[in-house]
């Protein structure tokens, strides 16, 4: 018996110093060139944002290109229609200040390099934040000073989910007015499907300290945006397909094989800071 | 079709006319001296008419000649060869018992003429998987498991070490029926496939059949893995306990009553999470599984079997938990009618579940989906006369599918209650086919299935305007279904044909044709599946998948039988093979056949095996060049793609070598090609500093080739015959030289070891995964 557990330990100390994941170089073939369009539109009154850029070869590093020269409008269903500038400080990003109205559908048009590409989507109400609360997760303290110096203040979220409609949601967090995403490896994202009426203290996404200033914000979207979400999340987390699906480049609303997402939202917003009652 | 029908209606009269004439039948059942278990696939030959008969899988046979003085000999692979001088003057009943051979080497093997078993027996593309050498090669973590040998069989292709699906000659690992004791196992899994469901103590034979299976089987495209357990010793009672690196094992068999009725019980389980306990560590991870078997065999006419299997894997963390397992059930009874009339009623229940929940007073729920099966069938065997042997039956399955259902646990929930709709479906079959051998050179097999399917009330049908359309799926309709109304049905007819031809008396030249289809899909986009993917049946927007294969080989024996040497080569062709919209959500959706798309399959290759079954030396050497390409519409643009799993080239070995008659080493030793694999070529940024893949198309790419090699060294304990226990221990090293083999290839944002971004987060990375590095393992055996 002793030999038995003997042979185990080696076994385990062997399974534990072996580095059995590395980075590995693979000759791939190039990308073909595809415009990527990234479009918010919101019911604020405020520039809305459509930026016109292109994909790069895998192995490619810094900013993705930027496409100038674009013709960008968006209209919406009672004949208006809204002609996007480029802002002459950042190369590729149009500009238009007006404010979205709730119920109204949004048709956008972007002319670039020879190419035209449509999307259109309905801007659909948000569930308003009733308001926003804080607790200490007991389980990440270790000691007396961590509750004013550490990260262990979760956010808490009470809103009322709307049961008459389906509804699309993308949560976005901002501690010190920073958003918060890991890097660009974490996204928030629902559907109401499964989804009763009362949240209340649904945890925000992180940990916070004392002091922090915390702003949560709903969008709704319509279902395209969740779907380009979920597919985000597969290619931000796939596995290579082994036991996840196999990877795939993500469904969006955009018309002629274009990249990016035409998202049209509402927005609702809340802020505290924590600690403080 | 209907011809061919009519000719097998003639046939069987002819048949009758002949069989009217003085011949006498001798029959009988085939057995272990030591156990009395009985022994499948056993040669009975007739020296006189220099043919034979081979044992059904109830170790019963039956042949009929004229009045006459014969010599039979009753042979086995690892058994003595037993002879007999019978004068047939009347139908003769005749149970006869084969002594194993003793693990003493004997230097001389007498090779008799029936030892060419592998060229004159009537079947195709099919492996026994032998069990003995199975315990002798090495074992990961010293646990012996036959789906680890069905995947280095000819024609057999895995998507990466440590899982239990297999690929065969083509087919998706959904395409093959894996039977347990008769009864399906829908998942033959545990710890995510790093072992199977089959318990190396308990089972006493298993198949595969990757092609030239008879039209007494249906319902899955690609192969069949046949894994029947021990009966139990009916002479004395004995037992084993093992015990592995991972899990260990006990073993009960024993008559209830003498030669009429015995009883075999099993259970093992893993200990990992009680060795960690040891280590400080908390890994609460585990599985189980119980093996029961209770016949009873009242007369020579009558055998009545009942087995079961229960098996579960458990998985706790921090806040939850999720667990899964097969049931199955079965209940035989094998009825003489007459001597050449032999019966076998089956009923089985299979049943496959999980589960997840999460402890959470805001996002606490129970998620639970199970699909559940029950067969019954009649299978009847009459041997006509030794040029025929009718095979007629009748199968009806009656299957739940229940695709998931949430419940909410926690007492401020954010969730509500959901049940996704069960599905319901009939499945009938009749078959009848014939094995016919025309001249002492050619022999056929050939038969018919008549399957129809329906998918049955209670049910709603949701209509769509496009059914394809997963971005906005659009109801046009829905229609509600009461129960047992039929909803959808199909019905085909699966022809079947096996030829040997003898070429001499070392060599046989064999065909077959088949079309199988199937009406029962899993639901997964990935490569290999995991317990939480569902099945559901064909219906209004999910066809059956359907395969016609030919395969030819040929088959020679070298060296006085000492080495079998068989080439196949076989050519695929599907239909509505199943997949699925990129992206696919396969969990919990409302609209799932939304997300179905059918294509085709186009699969081809070349097999070559060499087996050595006697000598010091023994075991075999196997390979494949095979390709398998799909054509889906919607799914990589509509253009072909490599299938997940295809590989160009396999090489497998597997040998043992006896030592001592105490000592033996084992080994094996595996080279596959990389498989395909879908790799980004480009990037590009998008929104809050998300740095996404672009791909340009599925399996474009291929991963590193794998190669390993394995040892194993075995130490029976020393022979006493005063002792009443007998030991055994092995020692097994898996991946010798530490190759690190690829698994699988991911990208993702260029980080450091401690998971941070380097940089300005734009360059990225592939990372190859492996899974195993060297690893030791040591098993010990008690039995008595």
């Amino acid at each position: 018996m002793k030999n038995i557990l003997k042979y185990i330990a080696v076994i385990f100390v062997l399974a534990s110093c072996s580095n059995l994941e590395k980075t590995i170089e693979l000759d791939l073939e190039q990308a073909e060139k595809v415009v990527v369009i990234d479009g918010l539109i919101t019911d604020e009154l405020r520039q809305q944002r459509i930026v016109v850029g292109q994909n790069v070869d895998f192995y490619t590093t810094g900013a993705t290109p930027k496409l100038s020269g674009a013709f960008v409008t968006v209209s919406d269903d009672e004949g208006n229609t809204y002609t996007f500038e480029e802002d002459s400080e950042n190369q590729g990003v149009y500009l238009s200040e007006f404010q979205g109205i709730i119920g109204r559908t949004y048709s956008l048009k972007v002319e670039v390099n020879g190419g035209v590409y449509e999307a259109t989507e309905t801007l659909n109400r948000v569930a308003p934040i009733d308001s926003l609360g804080w607790e200490v997760d007991w389980d990440e303290v270790e000691n007396e000073a961590d509750l004013d110096s550490a990260d262990v203040y979760d956010v808490l979220i009470y809103t009322k989910e709307p049961q008459d409609t389906k509804d699309y949601y993308l949560f976005k967090f901002y501690e010190n007015g920073v958003i918060k995403n890991d890097e660009g490896r974490d996204i928030f994202y629902a559907d109401d499907e499964y989804i009763g009426e009362n949240i209340d203290g649904l945890t925000g996404g992180y940990y916070h300290k004392k002091g922090d200033s915390v702003t949560v914000e709903f969008y709704s979207m319509a279902r395209s945006g969740f779907l380009f979400y979920q597919d985000m999340e597969l290619n931000l987390n796939n596995d290579g397909g082994l036991f996840g699906p196999i990877p795939a480049n993500l469904r969006n609303n955009i018309s002629n094989g274009a990249l990016g997402l035409f998202q049209v939202s509402a927005v609702s917003r809340k802020s505290i800071i924590i600690g403080e009652e | 079709m209907l011809r061919t029908l009519i000719q097998v209606v003639i046939f069987l009269g002819l048949a009758n006319i002949a069989f009217s004439q003085d011949k006498y039948t001798i029959s009988g059942y085939l057995k272990d001296a030591s156990n009395a278990e009985e022994l499948i696939g056993a040669t009975v030959f007739v020296k006189e008419i220099n043919n034979g008969v081979v044992t059904n899988p109830y170790g019963f046979y039956s042949i009929t000649l004229p009045p006459g003085d014969y010599t039979i000999s009753f042979s086995y692979i690892g058994y003595q060869t037993q002879s007999t001088n019978i004068t047939l003057s009347e139908d003769i009943s005749f149970n006869m018992e084969l002594l194993e051979e003793s693990t003493e080497l004997t230097e001389v093997v007498v090779t008799a003429e029936e030892e060419d078993h592998h060229v004159k027996d009537l079947s195709i593309g099919r492996s026994e998987i032998n069990i003995k050498e199975v315990k002798q090669l090495p074992a990961l973590f010293g646990e012996p498991d036959i789906i680890k040998a069905v995947q280095m069989q000819p024609g057999v292709l895995i998507a990466g070490e440590g899982t239990s699906a297999f690929f065969v000659r083509g087919g998706s690992s959904d395409q093959n029926l894996i039977l347990l004791d008769e009864a399906p196992v829908y998942d033959p899994s545990h710890f995510f496939g790093l072992f199977s469901v089959f318990n190396a103590d308990v089972i006493k034979s298993s198949d595969l059949y990757r092609g030239g299976i008879p039209s007494q089987y249906g319902g899955r495209l690609s192969s069949m893995l046949d894994v029947r357990t021990k009966d139990g010793n009916a002479k004395q009672l004995a037992g084993s306990a093992s015990i592995g690196t991972l899990a260990s094992k006990v073993m009960l068999e024993g008559p209830i009553a003498k030669e009429k009725s015995s009883f075999m019980i099993s259970g093992r389980r893993s200990y990992i999470d009680q060795v960690a306990k040891l280590f400080n560590e908390d890994i609460p991870v585990y599985y189980y599984d119980l093996n029961a078997k209770v016949n009873w065999k009242p007369n020579n006419k009558d055998r009545f079997f009942v087995a079961a299997y229960l098996g579960r894997d458990v998985l706790r963390f921090d806040g939850g938990g999720i667990d899964w397992g097969n049931k199955t059930t079965t209940f035989r009874w094998n009825h003489l009618f007459n001597e050449r009339m032999f019966s076998n009623l089956t009923l089985a229940f299979s049943d496959f579940d999980y589960g997840l929940n999460i402890n959470d007073p805001l996002e606490g729920l129970d998620w639970t989906a199970n699909m559940q099966e029950l067969t019954l069938k009649n299978d009847i065997s009459y041997f006509l006369n030794p040029k025929n042997e009718l095979s007629f039956g009748f199968q009806v399955t009656s299957r739940r599918f229940s695709p998931g259902k949430i419940t909410p646990t926690g007492s401020r929930s954010i969730f509500k209650p959901v049940e996704l709709e069960k599905m319901y479906a009939m499945d009938y079959a009749a078959y009848i086919g014939n094995t016919q051998r025309i001249s002492e050179k050619l022999s056929l097999q050939y038969g018919l299935r008549f399957a129809m399917f329906q998918h049955i009330g209670p049910g709603t049908v949701r209509y769509y305007e496009d059914p394809q359309d997963n971005l906005e799926p659009e109801i046009i309709g829905i229609k509600h279904y009461e129960k047992y109304k039929p909803i959808k049905t199909f019905a085909n007819i699966e022809p079947r044909f096996l030829a040997r031809y003898t070429l001499d008396k070392q060599s046989s030249l064999k065909a077959s044709y088949q079309r199988m289809f199937q009406y029962v899909h899993l639901i997964a986009n990935s490569t290999v599946p995991i317990p939480f993917n569902t099945w559901a049946p064909s219906s209004e927007y999910l066809r059956p998948q359907r395969a016609d294969q030919v395969a030819l080989g040929y088959f020679r024996n070298l060296k006085d039988n000492a080495y079998e040497l068989s080439t196949e080569i076989y050519y695929k062709d599907m239909l509505d093979v199943t997949d699925f919209a990129d992206n696919a959500q396969v969990f919990f959706n409302e609209n799932l056949s939304t997300e179905y798309r059918q294509g085709e399959s186009d699969s081809y290759g070349l097999e070559v095996s060499l087996r050595k079954n006697e000598g010091r030396l023994t075991g075999f050497l196997s390979y494949t060049y095979s390709k398998t390409e799909r054509r889906v519409p919607d799914v990589n643009d509509s253009q072909p793609f490599l299938a997940n799993y295809d590989r160009r080239n396999a090489f497998n070995v597997a040998a043992t070598y006896q030592l001592s008659d105490r000592k033996s080493i084992g080994g094996t030793f595996t080279y596959t090609t990389g498989r395909p694999i879908t790799i980004p070529t480009g990037r590009y940024e998008y929104g809050d500093g998300f740095n996404l893949d672009y791909y340009s198309g599925r399996n474009g790419y291929k991963m590193a080739d794998f190669h390993r090699l394995d040892l194993s060294y075995n130490i029976e304990g020393k022979k006493n015959h005063l002792r009443k226990w007998k030991t055994s221990q092995s020692i097994s090293i898996y991946n010798v030289y530490n190759r690190r083999n690829p698994f699988t290839v991911y990208s993702r944002t260029k980080q450091n070891s401690e998971g941070e971004i380097i940089g300005d987060g734009t360059e990225k990375e592939l990372r190859q995964v492996s899974l195993f590095p060297i690893l030791f393992s040591y098993a010990f055996q008690i039995r008595f």
